[in-house]
């Protein structure tokens, strides 16, 4: 819960901001990502979470990459195979997906001691995180961008949106004297 | 394409972060202060020239001969990962007392969305090498002009005497926003003159 609501990878620690920019721009780029992303994360933890037991702590990023690559070949066989043709930036935007934070940051922030349960709690967080934020922003920009205002599905709208979003989470957060949760992706 | 009307596209009319949204991650992290923003940039271009010219070997000379370009993004990924691998022990042994450090910032520059989808892109559109060697300084330098103003305008904030709610990472937002709006109108105005990369 706690990835769904205060470290919500879209309105409280942007793991997936290429995404939420793209994404927002039509219904199925909307329903393509939300999908890709509620596929691809919890299954690529759970393929890589036994081979990242066995290697040193830096080099963990290795089997998620491969796994989540893997994951994203085979989605985008599936997608062909049925039918659906993704244009090339479509394409890229989901090949994208294997080095997003949404799948790299379970696996950077996870503790040595880190059980199966909880790996895939996180992941299963993030996934549906981003889905929880990402389809009413892309609603509200699509709904608006429908009403006339095409500005609202280009980069200018969604970062608008984004900002609007973040003011009013800071203002509430701050209101019931909670912690800025931005300060805890640091680099 | 030319060698200019490839660096104009690629570092102002298709910017990278504020016309295809490609930011690196965390980007209210990475733009936090202007040096940041800068030496950032600067590390996502050399990762970009290693993995886009790593990918552009491999890819012409064993995916494409034996027929395996589905395994195109299986590759990229295993490039991206070896590289975080090979800098992570290539930078304790010239820096041993920044390991930490190196740690953070390594996987954050070589593993993101522009590093990944600029050298699929390169391979995609069959670019020479001189070309892919002149896209990434070209995307370096779009990168460099998106991040930084961004983060010069969220430390002024942050010295200034504005209202609580516009510090942090709205501003952030707001600046980017403004920024792809001026982006926008420029891209519309070079549209007839440069074909967009991707």
């Amino acid at each position: 819960m706690r990835h769904i609501v205060a470290r919500n990878p879209v309105w409280m620690v942007p793991l997936g901001l290429p995404f939420v920019l793209y994404g927002g721009q039509s219904w199925t780029l909307a329903a393509l990502f939300a999908g890709a992303v509620l596929l691809v994360v919890p299954l690529a933890h759970a393929l890589s979470f036994f081979i990242e037991r066995q290697l040193p702590h830096h080099a963990r990023l290795l089997p998620v990459l491969l796994a989540a690559a893997t994951c994203i070949t085979v989605l985008q066989l599936i997608l062909s195979a049925s039918g659906i043709v993704l244009s090339d930036r479509q394409d890229l935007m989901v090949e994208a997906l294997t080095v997003s934070g949404l799948v790299v940051w379970p696996t950077i922030a996870a503790p040595t001691d880190e059980t199966f349960s909880q790996r895939m709690a996180v992941a299963v967080g993030i996934a549906v995180g981003f889905v929880a934020g990402f389809v009413p922003l892309a609603t509200v920009r699509l709904l608006a961008a429908a009403g006339g205002y095409q500005l609202a599905v280009s980069a200018f709208g969604g970062f608008v949106l984004l900002a609007v979003g973040r003011m009013v989470i800071s203002g509430l957060r701050r209101r019931r004297r909670e912690p800025e949760y931005e300060r805890s992706v640091e680099l | 394409m030319s060698a200019l009307s490839l660096i104009i596209t690629v570092s102002l009319a298709q910017n990278v972060v504020l016309v295809h949204y490609l930011g690196v991650f965390p980007l209210p992290a990475v733009v936090r202060s202007p040096r940041r923003a800068t030496v950032m940039s600067g590390a996502v271009t050399a990762a970009l020239l290693w993995v886009a010219v790593c990918y552009w070997i491999v890819h012409r000379y064993v995916l494409v001969p034996l027929g395996l370009e589905v395994l195109g993004t299986l590759t990229l990924a295993g490039i991206t990962a070896a590289s975080v691998l090979a800098a992570l022990r290539l930078g304790t042994m010239i820096a041993p007392f920044h390991r930490r450090r190196l740690r953070r910032a390594l996987p954050a520059a070589l593993v993101n969305a522009t590093v990944f989808v600029v050298s699929a892109a390169a391979v995609d559109h069959g670019m020479r090498l001189w070309e892919v060697l002149l896209l990434a300084p070209a995307t370096g330098a779009g990168l460099l002009l998106a991040l930084v103003p961004m983060a010069a305008i969220r430390s002024e904030l942050r010295d200034r005497r504005v209202p609580a709610w516009l510090r942090g990472d709205a501003s952030v937002y707001l600046a980017a926003a403004m920024m792809a709006l001026v982006i926008q109108q420029l891209d519309r105005a070079l549209h007839q003159f440069f074909v967009p990369l991707y």
